[in-house]
């Protein structure tokens, strides 16, 4: 027992002999830690998406893909409501189907009143998506109507507590509901983003309208299925099954397929998405950062360990002439390692803990972090093993002095050794490969949510006119006679980027394409500022529900209809393919690409009409200065207009722009904290460097300064031998970040360059970090009496 | 005309184990160009400080230092670089050569830190080399010298700026008798060229062929006695 306080109390005081040192190793382990444990975090809730349901590889979406030649262009993870039921019945392979639509209705308890996104669920569905309960029976809960099922969480946003079955929901004000199951919150990664599931039994809920009209072969309802034990569904027999119910046709044509729910999260985009999309590519790019970061903190600490060899070789020749074995002196150093590396660790794990609530809402990582032991005990494993293998290089060469030193005096050094020229090759490359990910990664997001928007999103309110009352094209007049309305307009979804209706059109050579359909007003092209290439837009628009006459179609479908010049479309007309025959549509103009949000593709071909019975967006562009006062003024409009209605549902352009590229921000994010890390590693490195260097050197720095050397010749000194490591580092660095940033921003249809700027930021940054830190030590590390050091050296 | 360094009332004191030291204490001297002094007196008693507080490596508490009638006591670090550079010479006990660099860079790095040079460098650096009788290792590194080499490498290095004054602590407190003798000759040499020289000695020998001796004991002046011609 004595020999083991004995073992663990000489290093202690060692440690606290070279406090400043130790405290170096420690910080930078520990920022090298907590930066790989949140990584390890976030990949874990990517690749954990939906694993908290039971047999969750087991339960498929089935997605529909509109694919007339070729490639799809438009694929959906919603499908026709009939697809559940007909794959039930009459698909050997399935097991059992289910259903649920997206919906939002004001609901009321006594507690609170909100507009509130909810599931319309089929009575099975839990059978089929085994969620965990923690009160009512799951098996029986939505089988009558008018019941509801609810998370813990919205049970205490509705009631203030989580005991609530038997207890009413209103919804709408006049629908009561009851709740007959509570279940357990979800976590963050799931792609049930909705919390409540009302029973589709009622005759009013939206399963039950589309059951009722089997000829609504729209897609509407996220289908899931389950598989009989070894049976497949290939894409064959689903398209199949939709043809012989009519729901694909060669005019119309449609394929199925039926992805683990799991894997959702890391398909391409697609309309009405389940849930928001993870980006395989991002996730082993922060893998890589992560371990670089790691190996940049270990090759830290062991290079601090090592540059103490300088100090400490002495007293080991000592221990050595004293008797001391080499393996007693490499286990001492091993044991004060150890001893660092848990400090180091339990700071790391604090840290996250600490910093993840501030992290969470951008990297949406949702569970505490230490939730599930193997976790915690893995990672702190992991890394306890990798920054010990860090400390075996300097133990053997400090345990490989030789008694004989005991005789000398520690050599001073004359500036950073080749290995150590090395690493600092190596750690400024990382640096500025981070940096200027990050920079490019920022300009990129800026460009998509700004420049490329070609207006001003912060200024343009998307009003939501669609909820549960026609559309109605007289709201346009009172908005605008508001004095904070600048202009308006309607459209069928734009600008957003959701709910796409896609069309067909026959060549002249009888290949069909496809189109995105949308119906606008006359005012929405100079709105948004879509430039017109030939002909006119409309004047007018119309609420009939019949087949628009005249039509505008935009530069991409000019190309795809396979006109040389937009003037050669116009007053031409071109056939929309059609089960019941084509329909003949006449081009009145052409229109530029219009770029909304996204600018991930290609600009997709587009027709537009102008039917007005589509109409679920009114586009508003506020005057600045009164921002708040307009959209009160609209509100009340709204509830004058449709008293019965719910809140109007209303979003700037911007927040729905940043929503779409939220991925984007969320890389920007990390990348950004990772280089934040890497240059607070970066420092640490450089300031025990410095610190070891100064020690080594202060006698030659004392001498030099007798001689009339300044400071700012002192300075130069210690910053001279960092110069060439550090233009290595920019010519390894720069072509490969710049060969990176390339090949990530052509992955978008528009882009920005990659720009030398963001190159000589990242440069001038690195030698800033270099010589600020080294300068700034070298200036407030000067004896308290310069002559010291020239006193009693021998 | 003032003297070339004028100490009026310095204290100087500094913290070792914990505990304040009075180093120098209510110190005035003057020291006239072209001098020849030698301070001596038992060990610890403030010989060194005094000598550092004059070649502006320390700075005293309270009390000024005059070089060429200016204070520099409070001078900017930057000024009493430049005035370390110009215009004092300094030779220790210990060499303290810098280990990287050769006799010849060396003696060199005393002119570098001028920045604008007024000698043609390698024919100065030759003209010392020759004259403390080190050329012949002029690309030797310090730890191939014997400590007589170093130490005129060191004096080589001292007045290759051709300074106005030569501070040398104790500098042949390392060597033997004969190499003790031949780089005292040479700093006397230096002083008959008109170079002032203050020099810090043990020896009384040494200490009685200076024009003035100063007598320190317990960080304050004892006496001072001019040397009887």
């Amino acid at each position: 027992m004595m020999r083991l306080a004995q073992g663990f109390g000489q290093p202690g005081r060692i440690l606290s002999r070279y406090w400043g040192m130790s405290l170096l190793k420690v910080l930078s382990l520990a920022i090298g830690f907590a930066a790989a444990f949140i990584v390890a975090l976030e990949v874990r809730s990517e690749l954990g998406f939906d694993r908290f349901i039971p047999d969750a590889d087991n339960i498929y979406l089935l997605r529909t893909l509109y694919a007339p030649d070729g490639p799809e262009q438009v694929s959906s993870d919603q499908s026709p409501a009939g697809m559940a039921k007909w794959l039930a019945k009459e698909s050997p392979s399935i097991d059992a189907a289910s259903r649920l639509v997206t919906a939002e209705w004001p609901m009321r308890t006594p507690r609170i009143t909100t507009q509130q996104p909810f599931y319309w669920a089929d009575s099975n569905f839990f059978d089929l998506v085994p969620l965990k309960a923690v009160s009512g029976d799951l098996s029986h809960a939505l089988q009558k109507p008018d019941s509801m099922v609810l998370t813990q969480k919205m049970a205490r946003a509705f009631f203030g507590r989580e005991d609530v079955v038997g207890q009413t929901v209103m919804l709408s004000d006049w629908l009561p509901v009851t709740v007959t199951a509570v279940l357990a919150d979800f976590p963050d990664n799931t792609s049930f983003g909705r919390q409540i599931f009302i029973s589709s039994e009622a005759g009013y809920s939206m399963l039950s309208i589309l059951d009722a009209h089997p000829e609504w072969n729209w897609t509407s309802c996220l289908t899931f299925v389950r598989l009989k034990p070894g049976a497949s569904a290939p894409a064959a027999s689903l398209s199949a099954l939709a043809t012989r119910h009519g729901v694909s046709s060669r005019e119309h044509p449609m394929t199925f397929e039926i992805v683990a729910l799991p894997r959702v999260h890391f398909l391409p985009r697609a309309d009405a998405p389940i849930a928001p999309r993870g980006h395989p590519d991002t996730i082993i790019a922060m893998i890589a950062v992560a371990i670089l970061i790691v190996v940049l903190a270990v090759v830290n600490f062991s290079e601090l360990m090592a540059i103490q060899i300088d100090e400490r070789r002495h007293e080991m020749a000592i221990r050595k002439t004293l008797g001391a074995k080499t393996h007693e002196i490499c286990l001492q150093v091993l044991v004060e390692a150890a001893i660092l590396v848990s400090l180091a660790l339990v700071l790391a794990a604090a840290a996250v803990e600490r910093f993840l609530p501030v992290l969470d809402p951008i990297m949406r990582i949702g569970q505490s972090p230490w939730s599930e032991a193997w976790f915690l005990w893995g990672s702190l494993s992991v890394g306890f093993i990798i920054a010990m293998l860090g400390a075996f290089y300097p133990a053997l060469a400090l345990a490989s002095v030789h008694p004989r030193l005991s005789r000398n005096r520690p050599p001073s050094s004359s500036g950073p050794s080749l290995s150590r020229s090395l690493w600092t090759v190596a750690r400024f490359s990382l640096l500025i490969l981070l940096l200027m990910t990050s920079y490019t990664v920022y300009q990129q997001w800026r460009f998509a949510t700004s420049d490329a928007l070609n207006h001003d999103a912060n200024r343009i309110l998307l009003l939501n006119t669609a909820s549960d009352v026609p559309a109605d094209v007289t709201l346009r007049k009172p908005l605008l006679a508001l004095k904070g309305v600048q202009k308006a307009t309607y459209s069928r979804s734009l600008p957003e980027q959701s709910n796409i209706w896609p069309d067909w059109i026959r060549r002249a050579d009888g290949q069909i394409i496809q189109a995105q359909r949308q119906s606008v007003d006359p005012h929405f092209f100079e709105f948004y500022d879509v430039r017109s290439l030939a002909g006119q837009t409309f004047s007018n628009t119309y609420a009939e529900l019949t087949p628009a006459r005249d039509v505008v179609i935009n530069r991409a479908a000019l190309q795809a209809l396979g006109f040389k010049a937009p003037q050669d479309a116009v007053g031409r007309d071109i056939n929309l393919a059609r089960d019941t025959g084509d329909i003949v549509s006449h081009v009145i103009g052409v229109v530029d690409n219009i770029r909304l949000a996204d600018i991930r593709e290609p600009a997709a071909p587009m027709i537009f009409d102008n039917q007005s019975a589509f109409f679920n967006r009114l586009s508003v562009k506020l005057a600045p200065g009164s921002e708040t006062e307009t959209i009160g003024q609209i509100d009340r409009i709204w509830r004058q207009a449709y008293p019965r209605a719910g809140p109007l549902e209303k979003q700037f352009y911007s927040e729905y722009v940043r929503a779409e590229y939220a991925d984007m921000y969320q890389q920007w994010y990390v990348f950004g904290l990772l280089s934040v890390i890497g240059v607070t590693v970066c420092i640490f490195g450089l300031i025990g460097l410095s610190i070891h260097i100064y020690r080594t050197d202060r006698k030659e720095i004392a001498i030099r300064n007798a001689l009339g050397a300044s400071k700012a010749d002192l300075i130069a000194l210690r910053l001279k031998p960092y110069l060439r490591p550090l233009l290595i580092a920019n010519l390894i660095a720069g072509p490969l970040a710049w060969g990176i940033a390339v090949t990530w921003l052509h992955t978008f249809a528009l882009h920005v360059n990659p720009s030398w700027l963001a190159f000589l930021l990242a440069s001038a940054s690195t030698f800033l970090i270099a010589f600020g830190t080294l300068a700034i030590h070298t200036a407030l590390a000067q004896p308290a009496r310069s002559s010291s050091p020239l006193r009693n050296l021998e | 005309m003032a003297p070339l360094i004028s100490l009026r009332g310095v204290n100087f004191s500094y913290r070792a184990a914990g505990r304040r030291v009075d180093a120098l204490r209510d110190i005035t001297l003057d020291v006239e160009r072209g001098e020849f002094v030698s301070i001596c007196g038992p060990s610890g008693c403030g010989k060194s400080t005094l000598l550092n507080i004059m070649g502006t490596l320390d700075r005293p508490e309270t009390g000024s230092v005059l070089f060429h009638g200016q204070n520099v006591a409070d001078a900017a670090p930057g000024a009493l670089a430049r005035l370390r550079a110009f215009d004092i010479g300094f030779v220790f006990q210990s060499f303290n050569l810098i280990d990287s660099l050769s006799v010849y860079e060396n003696i060199k790095l005393a002119l570098l830190y001028r920045h604008k040079p007024d000698f043609h460098i390698d024919e100065r650096v030759q003209e010392v080399m020759d004259l403390v009788g080190i050329a012949h290792r002029a690309n030797h590194l310090p730890n191939q010298l014997s400590g007589g080499q170093q130490q005129r490498c060191a004096i080589a290095r001292a007045i290759v700026g051709k300074p106005s004054i030569i501070l040398a602590d104790e500098p042949t407190g390392n060597l033997d008798s004969e190499n003790a003798a031949q780089i005292f000759n040479i700093l006397k040499a230096v002083n008959a060229e008109g170079c002032t020289l203050v020099i810090v000695t043990h020896a009384p020998a040494q200490a009685d062929q200076a024009e003035r001796i100063v007598e320190m004991l317990d960080g304050k002046i004892q006496f001072t006695r001019r040397r009887l011609s």
